[in-house]
């Protein structure tokens, strides 16, 4: 048994997040056209008898460590659970044994292999903590802009974001995500009236405000999985049932459900963020059956972001999205680093928020608003090839107005990993979108191109464990005349 | 088949098809406010922002007063603006409008409207350099909205600038930019007649009508101008009407509309129809239309205005003609329709209440649309229209309450 086992056995039995083990047996470096995954690690080590195998055909998060094929990239304790996590898996069922004599019958044909498992109570994961850092410097001319602006660069897109998550008490997950960023946000400290002729009135308001660097709540949420049913202890859910409540996003596009960490570009595409932005506050419950093929969700949240009781449209947003992944489970990472088999998904999702708007004294204005909100996605993924599309629209109506508010848009994007030695990988990026809102009224054309290369640098635990990133960005706003390009590097480091 | 009926069925149900006013239709009526005046009464044609507000602005170019009022898009009504500057004319109309604010221009104001909160300001009212007063004598009804900016262009004069300049105004931070003064220097009495927005030059922003004097010598000219306030073509204007004795020049009726091929068009306060390009331009005939004002609509240019005592309508030709005047339908139906009485809500108070008017018509003209401002374009097909319900008379002076309301319009 060689020095890092222990810590693999005690991670598994209890939950223990282990250092890095070192890195496998040096295995010769793949060429790109290799079956054989170059920046994967290798097989999982050589397990105790009394430790189930791995899922069949086990992925690889981007963080190297095994997962099922409805993770999102991200490295919550929910994971563990999600994803057939060996350690945590066997922790869980471990307690089966010995809490749950009574539980439900989908664990029955998981725990009729747990004649030999070990005597040991497991401990719960309390805390895990990752994250990652992703320092980020732009450059972007706008010709068309004031003269002061017409050249901006800096690093203001830098951001780092830390998750806590856990599982203290059995199938009780928590995720805590802060995103801390060098955005800096205006806070008003002080208000000076301007009189410019002196006659005592006020003819203008002048405000004082500091720099504020931005802290923001990604993810804050509990999620409960009453239902965690599989044929054999190891092997993927057969139907597992999540419900979660906090603020999070909401799963209605692709990206919406991708981690921060796993995106392609370092921000997702600006469609998805025309049609929706950050996060909400609700309730979600998500469905998934046999090994994640069909994946479904459906949520009901606040509708306006974080504002509670602040703005004057009342009404509850709800949500529904479906996945249908024929070829097995699909993660939500955008990109195939681990060169795996074909893969393929549909999806589409829905928002509505029928609300009732007030005026500022608390009135019943009568206006009666309608939003309706559509994505569907296709992705797939074979041999390093990653490609993903959306399409998005956006319908608003109300009962005062007559004035639909219509919007389009869609993406596409893909990338191309290739294997390079020394754990190393590079792939060239591209992303195409376009939004046309505002169609039955003034329309306003926009594109976005986007192309880069990335590098990624594995540490035998993650194969992205360093990502440099190099891009052009492009925006071409069509009916206002304006033009915008530049370009960015980024460089991830996750932990 | 039944599945695709289902869910249209369901999305129709929930959300509302997606549909539009058709031409004739209309939409739910808010009251605004009571107007002093009778019909037709001195309202410059309104317009919305994108995010839904309406803006309404009592005025007219005879009368030199002006009262903005918004009107927000969740419902509900702020305003009460009265800000006005000149005593030589009052207000031209909107001039623009950006996500959530819109512009007027009154006499030699040039006022912005916040549609959250219905404030107003003046701006550039006094040069901030030299702090001198200065007059808008010409605004280029267009708002070039932009991420990084929002701009207009314009000219201005203060009293110490013999010619006025051509200017961009910065509209956020209320300052100018690209000054160029007014070619030939050595003009006496520049008056501007007219302004229009060009829709379609990429590049440009629009033209302005504009007289002056060399020597003993009168001179007409259009001028287009791009969107940094620079003048790229001068037409020479022939046959011109002159002025009566110690009367203001003819100017005109509401803003200059382009027609696509080069043409500029505008209907003047006599009644006369001007049309010019860049190589020149004149008054042309009309087949008996009573013009009131240029329209423009999916892009072909309009003449509007009576024939027998109903709304008539004439295109514009592409070789700068005005064709043979029609009917105009939509605008009959309207009339029609308001005539049969409406329901109308009034949201400006809580509680909120609708009233019934036995019977309305069109606050501005002598039917629905018959104005000289061009129809904003709310909507596919529909615009905002502004009807007259009761008028009452108290301590001697005539008021007259009145609403607003997407209509659906077509052009036949």
């Amino acid at each position: 048994m060689s020095a890092w086992m222990p810590w693999a056995l005690a991670s598994w039995v209890f939950g223990v997040t282990a250092p890095a083990p070192p890195p496998p047996a040096p295995e010769p470096i793949a060429p790109a056209e290799s079956p054989t995954p170059a920046l994967t690690p290798s097989e999982p080590p050589p397990q105790p008898t009394r430790v189930v195998p791995p899922a069949v055909e086990p992925s690889l998060r981007p963080d190297g460590s095994l997962r099922s094929r409805d993770d999102n990239g991200d490295d919550d304790a929910g994971d563990a659970a999600d994803d057939g996590d060996a350690a945590a898996a066997a922790a869980a069922a471990a307690a089966d044994d010995d809490d749950d004599d009574d539980d439900d019958a989908d664990d029955d044909a998981a725990d009729d292999d747990d004649d030999d498992a070990p005597l040991v109570r497991p401990r719960r994961e309390w805390l895990r903590i990752s994250g990652y850092v992703q320092p980020q410097f732009t450059f972007r001319v706008r010709d068309n802009a004031r003269p002061r602006d017409q050249r901006e660069f800096g690093a203001g897109a830098t951001r780092a974001g830390f998750v806590l998550s856990g599982e203290p008490v059995r199938r009780w997950f928590y995720t805590i995500h802060l995103v801390v960023g060098a955005t800096i946000v205006d806070t008003i400290t002080g208000v000076d009236v301007i009189d410019q002729n002196g006659d005592g009135t006020v003819d203008d308001v002048s405000t004082r405000s500091e720099p504020v660097p931005g802290l923001f709540i990604e993810r804050l949420s509990v999620r409960y999985r009453p239902v965690d049913a599989k044929r054999s202890r190891g092997e993927g859910t057969l139907v597992h049932v999540d419900l979660e409540l906090g603020q999070l996003r909401i799963p209605w596009t692709v990206q919406q459900k991708v981690f921060n960490a796993a995106l392609m570009f370092p921000s997702r595409s600006t469609p998805n963020a025309v049609f929706l932005l950050g996060t909400d506050l609700g309730a979600l419950a998500a469905v998934g059956v046999l090994q994640d093929r069909v994946e479904l969700s459906t949520g009901i949240f606040n509708g306006t972001g974080l504002a509670i009781g602040r703005s004057n449209e009342r009404g509850a947003l709800f949500s529904g999205r479906i996945d249908v992944n024929p070829l097995g489970g699909f993660n939500y990472a955008e990109s195939d680093l681990e060169r795996g088999r074909f893969r393929f998904g549909v999806g589409t999702g829905a928002l509505f928020f029928p609300s009732r708007i007030y005026d500022d004294a608390g009135n019943d204005t009568r206006t009666r608003a309608r939003d309706l909100r559509v994505s569907t996605s296709v992705r797939l993924a074979v041999r390093g090839f990653y490609l993903q599309a959306e399409y998005l629209r956006r319908q608003r109506t109300d009962s005062l107005s007559s004035l639909p508010r219509v919007a389009d848009g869609a993406y596409v994007q893909g990338s191309m990993f290739f294997a390079l030695p020394r754990r190393m990988g590079i792939a060239p990026i591209g992303r195409f979108g376009w939004t046309t809102t505002d169609q039955r009224a003034d329309p306003r054309t926009v594109f976005y191109g986007e192309a880069g290369l990335a590098l990624y640098v594995g540490d035998g635990e993650r194969p992205d464990a360093l990502r440099v990133l190099v891009q052009y960005l492009g925006e071409n706003r069509i009916s206002e005349y304006e033009r915008a390009d530049g370009a960015a590097t980024q460089l991830q480091l996750r932990f | 088949m039944i599945a695709r009926r289902v869910v249209t069925l369901g999305l129709c149900a929930s959300t509302g098809c997606i549909e539009t006013l058709g031409s004739g239709e209309i939409g739910e009526l808010r009251t605004f406010g009571d107007v002093r005046g009778a019909v037709p009464m001195p309202l410059t044609a309104p317009i919305s922002d994108r995010d839904g507000n309406v803006y309404v602005l009592y005025g007219a170019p005879e009368v030199i007063e002006v009262t903005a009022y918004v009107g927000r898009a969740g419902g509900g009504w702020t305003g009460g603006c009265q800000v006005h500057e000149g005593t030589q004319r009052g207000a031209y109309g909107w001039v623009g409008h950006i996500q959530d604010r819109a512009w007027y221009w009154s006499g030699d104001a040039l006022v912005e409207v916040d549609g959250t909160t219905g404030s107003c300001k003046n701006l550039l009212d006094r040069d901030p350099v030299s702090a001198a007063d200065l007059a808008f004598v010409a605004v280029v009804p267009d708002v070039r909205e932009t991420p990084s900016r929002n701009t207009m262009v314009a000219m201005i004069q203060s009293v110490t600038d013999s010619v006025p300049f051509e200017v961009v105004i910065d509209l956020d931070l209320g300052i100018y930019t690209d000054l160029t003064r007014f070619v030939p220097n050595n003009a006496v009495d520049v008056t501007v007649l007219g302004s229009g927005r060009d829709d379609d030059d990429d590049d440009g922003a629009g033209f302005v009508l504009v007289q002056y004097m060399i020597g003993d010598a009168l001179r007409v000219e259009g001028r287009f101008l791009d969107s940094a306030a620079r003048v790229s073509d001068v037409a020479a204007i022939t046959e011109y009407p002159a002025a009566a004795e110690n009367e203001p020049p003819i100017a005109v009726a509401g803003f200059l509309q382009g027609e696509g091929q080069g043409w500029v068009a505008g209907v003047l306060e006599n009644g006369d129809v001007l049309v010019f390009d860049r190589d020149g331009g004149r008054i042309r005939a009309t087949d008996g239309l009573a013009a009131v004002g240029v329209h423009r609509f999916e892009g072909t240019t309009w003449i509007v205005g009576e024939k027998n005592g109903r709304p008539a309508i004439a295109a514009l030709a592409p070789s700068g003609d005005i064709g043979a005047a029609q009917g105009w339908v939509s605008s009959e139906r309207i009339a029609r329709r308001l005539a049969a009485g409406v329901t109308v809500l009034d949201d400006r108070t809580a509680p909120i209440d609708t009233v019934r008017w036995s019977s309305a018509r069109a606050a501005v003209g002598a039917s629905a649309f018959l104005h000289a401002e061009n129809p904003h374009p709310y909507a596919d097909g529909v615009t905002l229209l502004l009807v007259a319900g009761p008028a009452y008379e108290t301590a001697g002076q005539s008021f007259t309450t009145v609403a607003i309301a997407p209509v659906g319009i077509a052009y036949p």
